[in-house]
């Protein structure tokens, strides 16, 4: 029981991390825009003159 | 070659098969005949051999090492605790050997001459160490055994009441005896078999599965009159169920060995009723006897209870069950090496660590038993332990045992037996219980670096082969006296799968700090992400000490960025003393950190950290009860 929870938990953990790499996602980053390139309210992109 | 001679008693025809035999014993008359070169000489008439549960008989053939062999005569001995038979073997090639059996224990041993002096019979004690025949053996059993009778040829002359004071040792694989009913003494050694190995064909008839009712005794308890049996002459003791005395059943006397219990002696109930049979490990066996035995460790009793199981072909196994635990308990033939106290010890490959060393005492005996059992008998007990079997080495003051204890559950024995009711459950950790958390432990470390594997190429592929580009390396300036003030970087390319923009500046500042705004602006749709960024850096002297405060470089990143051209356009906001500042400003398509790594790692090791914990309090729950405890600090050291 405890492994198949171990084998489930790691195959998420590790899928987990490949897409944070995938999108570049770190930790320690000192991001600009934290929302990327959403569109919405919350978006941090403005046009420059 | 075989010489038949006549039996000067009846006339029967009398055949020495061995050359070495001088002593036979007339089958058709029992007469004792001694061979005196073609002349047999009778000296009277041989006691009768007294009935036992051998599968042997003679004329029963095998094979040992690849060599036919025959038995050809018999010695049935007397010892403490029960009788034993010595074999005599005539291999085709005209060698002599013999094969020992006692409890079902068979051995194959052969006359060694020896230069050096024997030592004393009274010198040897159980446990005792000695070098004979190029070989270190440890002395294991002493017994001064009596001959019942003898059987078809011998190679030397015995009758009932021939004493054979007898020392056992064994080293390793192989067995010795020293026989002191010569002088000087013969040495024997050879080596334990197993029946199966020996490819025997003539067994006695019925004997394969000996049948318990056959030589059945039946009597009343001296003590309280209850009936009582014995099965066969192998059972040479009975417990009384009822009142718990113990009879000795190798006469007819039935002298008590063990009066009965007391008012105040607890009497504990055998979990598997006697005559209960069943199956274990494919063998079928019957609980004949139960005893307990009490150890005594720091003025706390520990007692278990034992059963003896009549296993197939006159050999016998044991349960034991303490506290809910059973184990599943064989004599070995062969001992382990080394087993001095408190040392660990070799067997088969395996390293068993030295568990408890204890005094045990026998409490209660109920039913049959192959020696001569008696309550209050002591011994000293040593238990080495390798999850989940463990090696028991008993000693007494006559004898050295080994024995291998295999942990079951209570399911297993509950089904092997049919018991309608539910055993108890285990109580606490036993001394070889398998660790639970064994398997799972190592199950797990296996998935851990599996999983690492797999992480550490995502982590390679992400760190060393995806991104690090550099897109825009410039030297700007920023003047506080230019009028235009927004400073423009050349623009450079994004592409397309760019995880994210890394802008670092490294700027030539000096006791000042600089503002900067700083917008990645898309050239063609004028889309930019702003970001400001103060940078401050300061240093001096003071007191002789330098110091430094803040820094000249500064890292900002952008994710999320679409494929297209882009700039920097960065407008900066002086200090109070404006001052030239020349930043070389780089930005790469930046490569995959390394703490989304740590941290999956982190995730990851979790879970071995937990079942190793989990295993070792296991352990130390085990070890508590050891001789091997940790010693619990003293509480009075705090006052």
């Amino acid at each position: 029981m405890f492994r198949k929870f171990y084998l489930i938990a790691s195959l998420a953990a590790l899928s987990f991390f490949g897409y944070a790499q995938k999108q570049g996602w770190n930790l320690f980053d000192d991001v600009a825009n934290p929302g990327g390139r959403s569109g919405g309210s919350g978006s941090s992109h403005i046009y420059h003159k | 070659m075989a010489q038949t001679a006549v039996c000067p008693s009846c006339g029967a025809p009398v055949v020495f098969k061995s050359a070495a035999s001088i002593f036979a014993v007339c089958e058709y008359c029992q007469s004792t005949l001694v061979r005196h070169d073609q002349a047999l000489e009778d000296i009277g008439k041989m006691a009768a051999l007294a009935e036992d549960r051998s599968p042997l008989q003679l004329g029963t053939e095998g094979n040992w090492q690849g060599l036919h062999f025959a038995l050809i005569g018999r010695i049935q001995l007397r010892y403490s605790e029960g009788l034993w038979n010595e074999w005599h073997l005539l291999f085709d090639d005209q060698r002599t050997g013999w094969l020992s059996e006692a409890n079902g224990e068979y051995v194959v041993s052969f006359l060694h001459q020896v230069r050096e002096p024997l030592p004393a019979f009274e010198s040897m004690a159980p446990g005792g160490r000695l070098t004979l025949a190029s070989r270190a053996w440890t002395v294991t059993n002493i017994e001064d055994a009596e001959c019942v009778a003898g059987q078809g040829e011998l190679p030397f002359k015995v009758g009932p009441g021939y004493k054979a004071p007898v020392v056992d040792m064994r080293c390793g694989d192989n067995f010795a005896t020293l026989d002191y009913s010569e002088t000087p003494p013969l040495l024997f050694v050879g080596s334990p078999v197993t029946l199966g190995a020996l490819k025997l064909a003539n067994l006695r008839e019925g004997m394969a599965m000996p049948q318990p009712t056959v030589t059945a005794q039946v009597f009343r308890c001296p003590a309280c009159g209850s009936p009582m049996q014995a099965r066969s002459k192998d059972i040479v003791a009975v417990g009384c169920s009822s009142c718990g005395a113990v009879v000795d059943t190798s006469t007819t006397n039935f002298k008590l060995l063990s009066k009965a219990l007391g008012q105040r002696d607890e009497r504990h109930l055998p979990r598997i009723p006697l005559g209960s049979k069943g199956k274990l490990d494919g063998r079928d066996v019957e609980v004949i006897g139960f005893m307990v035995r009490e150890s005594t460790c720091e003025g706390v009793s520990y007692a278990w209870g034992e059963y003896l199981l009549a296993a197939g072909q006159g050999t016998y196994r044991w349960l034991t069950e303490y506290d809910g635990h059973w184990n599943v308990v064989d004599v070995l033939s062969n001992h382990p090496a080394g087993g001095s106290d408190f040392q660990d010890v070799q067997y088969e490959g395996a390293r068993y660590k030295h568990f408890a060393t204890s005094k045990a005492e026998v409490l209660q005996v109920e039913g049959e038993f192959n020696w001569r059992v008696r309550r209050g008998e002591t011994s000293a007990v040593a238990d080495f332990v390798a999850p989940p079997l463990m090696l028991s080495r008993d000693r007494t003051a006559k004898e050295l045992s080994w024995s291998r204890c295999a942990y079951v559950e209570p399911e297993i024995i509950q089904t092997a037996f049919g018991l309608p009711a539910r055993l108890p459950k285990p109580v606490g950790v036993y001394a070889n219980q398998p660790n639970p958390w064994e398997d799972t432990h190592g199950r797990v470390c296996k998935l851990f670096w599996l999983a690492l594997l797999l992480a550490t190429l995502f982590q390679a592929y992400f760190a060393f082969i995806g991104g690090g580009q550099v897109l825009l390396r410039q030297q700007l300036a920023f003047q506080p006296l230019r009028d235009e003030e927004t400073v423009a970087s050349n623009p450079f390319e994004v592409r397309a799968n760019t995880r994210k923009l890394v802008l670092t500046n490294e700027t030539d500042l000096a006791n000042n700090w600089i503002g900067l705004s700083v917008n990645l602006v898309n050239k063609v749709s004028g889309e930019a992400w702003p970001a400001f960024r103060e940078v401050s850096y300061y240093e001096g002297v003071d007191d002789g000490e330098s110091w430094s405060e803040g820094s000249r470089s500064d890292e900002v990143v952008f994710v999320g960025i679409p494929p297209g051209t882009y700039y920097l356009a960065i407008d900066p906001d002086f200090s109070d003393e404006p001052r030239d500042v020349h930043s070389r400003v780089e930005v790469t398509s930046g490569s995959a950190g390394w703490s989304n790594f740590v941290l999956v790692l982190l995730f990851l090791a979790i879970f071995p950290i937990f079942t190793r914990l989990r295993r070792g309090a296991f352990e130390v729950r085990r070890w508590a009860e050891s001789d091997h405890a940790p010693v619990a600090s003293d509480d009075s050291d705090d006052d």
